[in-house]
């Protein structure tokens, strides 16, 4: 499989959903998709089948009164983009898999990316699966999310299926890592690089940010946000 | 519960009974692994086969389910909504998710025996 890297602007969540979202819906894949987000402040986004209100008030007890929380495509919990490292993937998924092992191939091949950072993690592999989905996303550790050595969650993510085509977004937790953001960002980018086949980084274009903006007032709207 | 053997499948792994009712497979509900959610069509949506029109959720992850059929979404199971594991548990029988009345014949559609030979040859033909 081919692989475009894209560059994009800084945005907010509304306009990083928008993004990962006209990636998702786009042209004919024959190359996967891999994003670095570029965020311009503080942000909040929840899973598809979240409560409103849960995210809300997550923002309100950390002070983020001024921070919408904006509903994804993917599933999940609540995520703080407040340093984190958010990434996106767009690839084919055609056959249907469990979850699971999407997380096994994106997630290992982060682990291996990092550790030629030097920082290492693994593969959270329970003996028994947690019942139920945690309301936030960095409150335990699920199944093949990345775990410091310390046991700390360090790299969680979240999918969409839409037809033979696949949404990921995760989110790296930098601080249990001791690695800088732009090291993390190469190491990623390395990784996906070596997973999915490689192919030069290059900008987003105008039609992929137009495609991108037309979808921006629906993750902007009390209708999408506010819908449960 | 239904008989699978007396339903058609589409490719994406719904099912659909000859009285317009809509549900994902066993296969697929296995994939899928534990659903915690489930957004069924609003009733009197019109719906063109092929279209994603409802929504499951596992743990951090949502599928979009497409209509097996074209027509009007006449029923939504909020029995599901309310309990979203029992997609897994009856995937067949209580777990169904939404009707339709066809407006049209489904085209495509696999009979039983034909979706698993279709299991079959994407088990075969292995990962993405």
């Amino acid at each position: 499989m081919l692989r475009a890297e894209l560059k994009a602007p800084a945005l907010d969540a509304a306009g990083q959903m928008a993004l990962d979202e006209a990636a998702l819906l786009g042209e004919a894949l024959d190359a996967a998709i891999f994003r670095v987000y570029r965020w311009i402040g503080p942000a909040c986004t929840f899973g598809y089948g979240q409560p409103w209100r849960a995210a809300r008030a997550a923002c309100d007890s950390r002070g983020w009164t001024q921070v919408s929380p904006v509903r994804r495509a993917t599933g999940g919990g609540i995520v703080f983009h407040d340093g984190d490292l958010t990434f996106s993937l767009v690839f084919s998924w055609e056959r249907l898999q469990t979850p699971e092992a999407i997380y096994a191939r994106v997630h290992r091949a982060a682990a291996s990316g990092l550790a030629r950072a030097g920082a290492r993690a693994s593969l959270h592999a329970p003996n028994s699966r947690p019942l139920g989905a945690a309301a936030a996303c960095f409150s335990r550790a699920e199944p093949m999310d990345l775990v410091a050595e310390d046991g700390r969650k360090v790299l969680g993510g979240a999918l969409r299926k839409r037809g033979a085509r696949g949404l990921y977004q995760g989110s790296l937790r930098l601080e249990p890592l001791g690695i800088e953001p732009e090291a993390a960002a190469e190491s990623l980018r390395e990784s996906v690089r070596a997973e999915f086949g490689g192919a030069g980084p290059e900008a987003f274009d105008e039609s992929r940010l137009a495609a991108g903006r037309r979808l921006e007032p629906r993750y902007r709207s009390r209708e999408w946000n506010e819908r449960r | 519960m239904r008989d699978p053997k007396t339903l058609k499948y589409q490719k994406s792994h719904e099912w659909l009974s000859p009285d317009g009712f809509v549900g994902i497979s066993d296969h697929a509900q296995k994939e899928i692994t534990d659903v915690v959610f489930v957004e069924p069509p609003k009733i009197g949506r019109k719906v063109k086969q092929g279209e994603a029109c409802c929504v499951v959720e596992s743990v951090k992850a949502a599928f979009d389910i497409y209509a097996p059929v074209s027509g009007e979404i006449v029923a939504a199971n909020a029995d599901a909504a309310k309990d979203p594991a029992v997609v897994n548990r009856e995937p067949y029988g209580k777990g169904w998710l939404f009707q339709v009345k066809p407006s049209a014949e489904p085209a495509g559609l696999m009979d039983a025996a034909a979706y698993e030979k279709f299991l079959a040859a994407e088990a075969a033909h292995g990962t993405h």
